[in-house]
């Protein structure tokens, strides 16, 4: 089993007053596949991604990613978890504008203590078409090549579980279906399971499942 | 409406409006407290400089004035009242005790201004030292003293007068002269009898002058440089009393001028933190301006809604501000007190308080602007781009102007001397100029250092190394911080090593001088007598400079067209005759600096006669080892030359001289001796004074366990004022440096999550924090220190004139506390920051 998500419950106090998001979501997904999740905005998608990185503790159930129970690692183990079975990806990109490409995507391989870090980053913006990028700053690339960017650095460990929110909502549409395509055939080749958020029917059209986020649970 | 809008802003961003408030009023607490305690010294001692001196006008010198004075003042003021004063110390005697008394011979319609009041009220000061009455009045301890009552006779010199009265409150008594000696009021008239006029008598003589309409400080002041030109005699002082009072508020002016300054690092310090915070403000409102800029509100209406918030803002923090410095005031002029007995009590004018609220409104205004007009240029387009187009440029550097010109305004208000405030600037600018270099330089050291580190390591330099402006910021504050307390504690360590904290126990009890040369013996058998041995008898011989190394020394190259304080105090050495002695072994309050001790050496009778000269002394004259100096020893010229320079220890209250000769050369020039006696009991002590001014009437008897009583409690009152004042500034640097950390941290919020989503875990983006700042702080920190103590040597050399001290302990443990202190509250800081679970940065749009 990838992902088991029971019966997850989130709300928040907002001037003592409890504002249920997600009512009883329940997933699974027993082999490597892609999901859409979509839904009405304000409706709790990013809400269940966060919780599904373990960034966010649920206010009740349970989300255990291959066999592992998430709701029962101290901060520190969950981090480690993380580091080296989860990679998200951002709207926003969200890359550390002080770090050039290369050392942004190698980030995530160090704080893992892999040994080649620097050869594996390398590869991996070869394989996202930045060979000639690797060295630059963030503010010297355009928004789809800060995206890939980001891909890079999000698959740089090689996670089972790749979750993105709205990955191509930031970049305009022939841009974003350019990284569409790139994220989707990085996906097949490393047999991932992608959960994506998005507004965007074209691209839950690429996913095999998509899922609907209403009232606070999901429907298929 | 632009009104409520600010209003708005302010309530909208409460946690900048707070830190900026508490930036902004603990910078100007100490200048608006300094500025409310000088008013108020001020204001009394303007009201109060004509009863000090009791006149408008004082013609004065040191000995006996010629004859020829008195008639040219009548003839430049004919219309003006003229009274005659002399003032001097001298003993008096019961028939069984005697003691050292301020003598002051006065007429009978003394004082012009003020009053002297008596104890009983019925009794009128002017009606009871009447010309040959044989009247006197004195302080009430001179009864309690003598063992006197009222009405019972004492003698002054060889004449009987009869105690008439006590003194309950006398107005002319500004410097507290009974601390040294209690005061004694006779008439000018009945003065002839006593004898105690002589040949080199040491008194000062003056003529009263009182004019019959108040006239302007300037005019008073043409009208004394008239006279003093007809008078001819350079030894012969004119001083309006103007001036008198201001000499006598010079301690407390030395004082205040110290603080401000000071103060006014604080002010720097809270202004630079408080434009970083401006900063940080606007840029993150930058979206909202854009956005009002997109709804058509106009550049003009913007500004005013930011301009007024800052006004506002600055009108909270100088309001604050305000009720905590007159809350500090008092105690202040508790202090002021302390030091010059003259009932000073907190005062305040409304145009002081309104030029500081004007001067702390310009300031925040001076700092904000630049930033703020930067701001309005941003384009409506900014909400979707997110790219602001600031650039940097030479022209803003034109800012600095305004800026500068500010801050020697505010320099020239606290210290009321354009060198000294030229100096004050000068350094400052020069000290950040230098901390910018060297954050520079560390950056760019750091650059090579870190180039291939790792992971956490790379982002945190890379961070300060982005942030260029940041860190430059708080690296200058944390070193200024560094260097304004290193420079407070340091000057302070300087001052009380110079004002000594006497040793009581070594002290003398009784100081004895005039015993001429064929007393000694006497006096030594008194002491026998009553088993007491003499500490120190040393000689002392009046002599003249004449030449400095084959120099004439009177006409010494003098630059008199700039005259500072301690010039004028050069030009006094240089005019007075010397005091010499001879001793063949040095007393334990003395120590060699430079040069070879000669103590048992006795001069050979050929060439040159070995000196040793005190410290500061030579210093003061620019005297060095191996100078050639011939003395005019009451008229017979002696060679010597310099062979050391000594420390003494002037706490000690042992008889030292500034400039002390071999054994051999001196002993037969006339002389007198000065000698101390160990600590004894009250009835020894009282004793011993009958007993020598009985036998040696012309020798005086200084209590020093008096003496040092009342020195030590001013001594502790001006130490407490400046920790106080060291503490202050701590707490100002240590608020200022956190509201900058916090800030910088608030920054990296999202930073922070990113790594966490991308595995950093808790620990090691802790550590990565911590060594980051302690990497900072202690650069900062330590240049800083550094930087303050060089600047300590400096000032106490040049501006205090006296010999640098550098206590490395105290340094060190000050500098470590420091240190410890900001990283303590970084370590909270940052434990804090990293505590928040949240990871919204991350999925904001
Ligand atoms: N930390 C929080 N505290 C209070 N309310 C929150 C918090 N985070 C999210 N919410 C609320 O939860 C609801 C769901 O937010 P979420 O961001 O998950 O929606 P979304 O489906 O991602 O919307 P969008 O499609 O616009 O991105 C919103 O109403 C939001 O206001
Ligand atoms: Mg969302």
């Amino acid at each position: 089993m990838i992902l088991q998500v029971k019966d997850v419950h989130k709300s928040f106090q907002v001037k003592n007053k409890e504002l249920k998001i997600l009512k009883g979501v329940n997933l699974e997904v027993s082999q490597p596949q892609t999901l859409a999740i979509m839904g009405e905005s304000g409706s709790g998608k990013t809400t269940l991604l966060s919780i599904l990185a373990g960034l966010e503790p649920p206010t009740s159930g349970e989300v255990q990613i291959q066999g592992t129970d998430l709701t029962q690692f101290s901060e520190a183990e969950m981090t480690r978890f993380r580091g080296e079975n989860v990679g998200i990806i951002f709207q926003n990109f969200h890359l550390l504008p002080q770090m050039t490409a290369l050392q942004n995507v190698k980030l995530p391989l160090e704080l893992s203590g892999d040994e080649q870090a620097e050869q594996k980053a390398i590869e991996l913006l070869e394989q996202v078409g930045l060979k000639d990028r690797i060295n630059h700053l963030p503010l010297k690339l355009s928004g789809g090549e800060k995206q890939r960017v980001a891909i890079a650095r999000a698959l740089s460990t090689k996670p089972k579980l790749l979750l993105a929110d709205e990955p191509s909502g930031s970049l305009d549409i022939e841009t974003g279906e350019k990284i569409t395509q790139l994220l989707f055939s990085l996906i097949a080749k490393y047999q991932m399971t992608a959960i994506m958020v998005t507004h965007s029917q074209p691209l839950a059209d690429r996913c095999e499942v998509t899922y609907y986020l209403k009232n606070g649970q999901l429907e298929s | 409406m632009i009104f409520k809008w600010a209003l708005q802003e302010i309530k909208n961003n409460k946690k900048f409006a707070s830190l900026f408030v508490l930036n902004l009023c603990l910078g100007l607490l100490g200048l608006t407290t300094i500025q409310i305690f000088k008013s108020s010294i001020e204001n009394q001692l303007n009201e109060r400089s004509q009863q000090i001196l009791t006149a408008d006008l004082g013609v004065s010198m040191r000995g006996v004035m010629p004859e020829s004075v008195e008639p040219v003042v009548k003839k430049e003021f004919p219309q003006a009242k003229i009274q005659k004063s002399k003032e001097m110390y001298s003993m008096i005697r019961t028939e069984e005790l005697s003691k050292l008394v301020f003598i002051k011979a006065v007429e009978s319609n003394f004082p012009f201004y003020g009053n002297v009041e008596l104890e009983k009220e019925n009794l009128k000061f002017r009606e009871v030292i009447t010309p040959g009455s044989s009247n006197t009045v004195v302080s009430k301890e001179l009864l309690t003293q003598l063992e006197l009552k009222i009405g019972e006779s004492i003698f002054v010199g060889e004449k009987s007068f009869e105690i008439i009265d006590t003194i309950l409150e006398d107005s002319s008594n500004a410097f507290g002269n009974q601390a040294f000696a209690p005061t004694l009021y006779i008439n000018h008239q009945d003065l002839e009898g006593t004898n105690l006029i002589q040949e080199g008598s040491t008194l000062f003589d003056s003529i009263l002058v009182k004019f019959n309409e108040s006239l302007e400080a300037s005019t008073l002041n043409s009208m004394a440089n008239g006279l003093f030109e007809k008078i001819q005699d350079p030894s012969v002082r004119v001083t309006t009393h103007q001036q008198s009072g201001e000499q006598v508020g010079r301690l407390l002016g030395y004082l205040s001028d110290y603080l401000g300054l000071t103060a006014l690092i604080g002010l720097c310090l809270a202004f630079i933190a408080c434009s970083f915070l401006y900063r940080n403000y606007i840029q993150e409102s930058l979206k909202n301006i854009s956005i009002w800029k997109s709804l058509g509100a106009s550049n003009n209406v913007i500004f005013k809604v930011y301009g007024l918030e800052i006004v506002l803002l600055s009108l909270i923090a100088i309001a604050i501000s305000l009720v905590f410095a007159f809350l500090f005031t008092p105690a202040l002029i508790a202090v002021a007190n302390q030091i010059m007995p003259l009932n000073f009590e907190p005062h305040f004018e409304y145009t002081d308080i309104s030029l500081i609220v004007l001067l702390s409104v310009i300031g925040s205004m001076l700092f904000s602007l630049p930033i703020l007009l930067d701001a309005l240029k941003i384009k409506p387009s900014y909400i979707f781009t997110q790219i602001s187009n600031f650039q940097w440029s030479f022209k803003k550097l034109l800012w600095a102007v305004p800026i500068l010109g500010y801050f020697y305004g505010l320099s020239f208000l606290a210290s009321n001397s354009f060198i000294v405030s030229s100096l004050f600037l000068g350094s400052v600018v020069l000290t950040v100029i230098v901390l910018f270099a060297l954050s520079e330089l560390i950056l760019f050291l750091g650059n090579k250092v870190f180039k291939n580190a790792k992971s956490l390591t790379l982002w945190s330099f890379n961070t300060l190394k982005f942030n260029r402006f940041a860190t430059h910021t708080i690296f200058i504050t944390f070193s200024l911080v560094g260097v304004v307390l290193i420079l407070v504690q340091q000057l302070q360590y300087n001052i009380s090593q110079e004002l000594g904290q006497p040793e009581t126990n070594q002290v003398p009890s009784l100081f004895l001088f005039d015993i001429q040369e064929e007393q000694r013996s006497d006096f030594e058998q008194i002491a026998e007598s009553l088993n007491l041995e003499p500490q120190v008898v040393s000689p002392m011989i009046r002599a003249k400079l004449l030449k400095v190394n084959g120099k004439d020394f009177e006409k010494g190259e003098r630059d008199t067209s700039e005259m500072t304080r301690e010039g004028q105090r050069e030009m006094r050495f240089r005019n007075r005759g010397f005091n010499l002695s001879y001793r063949d072994q040095l007393l334990d309050s003395e120590t060699i600096l430079q040069g070879e001790d000669f103590s048992g050496e006795t001069y050979s009778g050929e060439g040159f006669a070995k000196v040793s000269i005190e410290e500061r002394f030579a210093k003061r004259l620019n005297f060095e080892l191996g100078d050639k100096l011939v003395f005019d020893v009451q008229g017979v010229p002696v060679k010597a030359q310099i062979e050391n320079i000594r420390q003494v220890r002037w706490s000690s209250f042992q008889p030292n001289f500034f400039v002390q000769f071999q054994s051999g050369v001196l002993e037969y020039a006339p002389k007198t001796f000065l000698a101390t006696l160990p600590k004894t009991n009250i009835e020894t002590k009282n004793k011993l004074q009958t007993e020598i001014v009985k036998k040696l009437p012309n020798v005086s008897i200084i209590d020093v366990s008096q003496l040092i009583k009342r020195l030590l409690s001013v001594l502790t009152q001006m130490s407490w004022t400046l920790i106080i004042m060291t503490v202050a500034c701590f707490i100002v640097g240590l608020a200022v440096m956190l509201s900058i950390s916090q800030l910088l941290l608030q920054k990296r919020k999202r930073d922070i999550q990113l790594l966490k989503s991308i595995g950093a875990n808790h620990t090691l983006l802790y550590k990565t924090l911590i060594l980051e700042s302690v990497f900072l702080i202690s650069f900062a920190l330590c240049f800083g220190g550094i930087i303050g103590v060089l600047s300590t040597q400096i000032m106490v050399n040049e501006v205090f004139a006296l010999v640098p001290k550098f206590n490395p302990t105290s340094f060190l443990l000050s500098l470590g506390l420091l240190c410890a202190t900001s990283y303590l509250a970084s370590r909270v800081l940052i434990k804090n920051f990293l505590k928040e679970k949240s990871y919204q940065e991350l999925f904001k749009e």
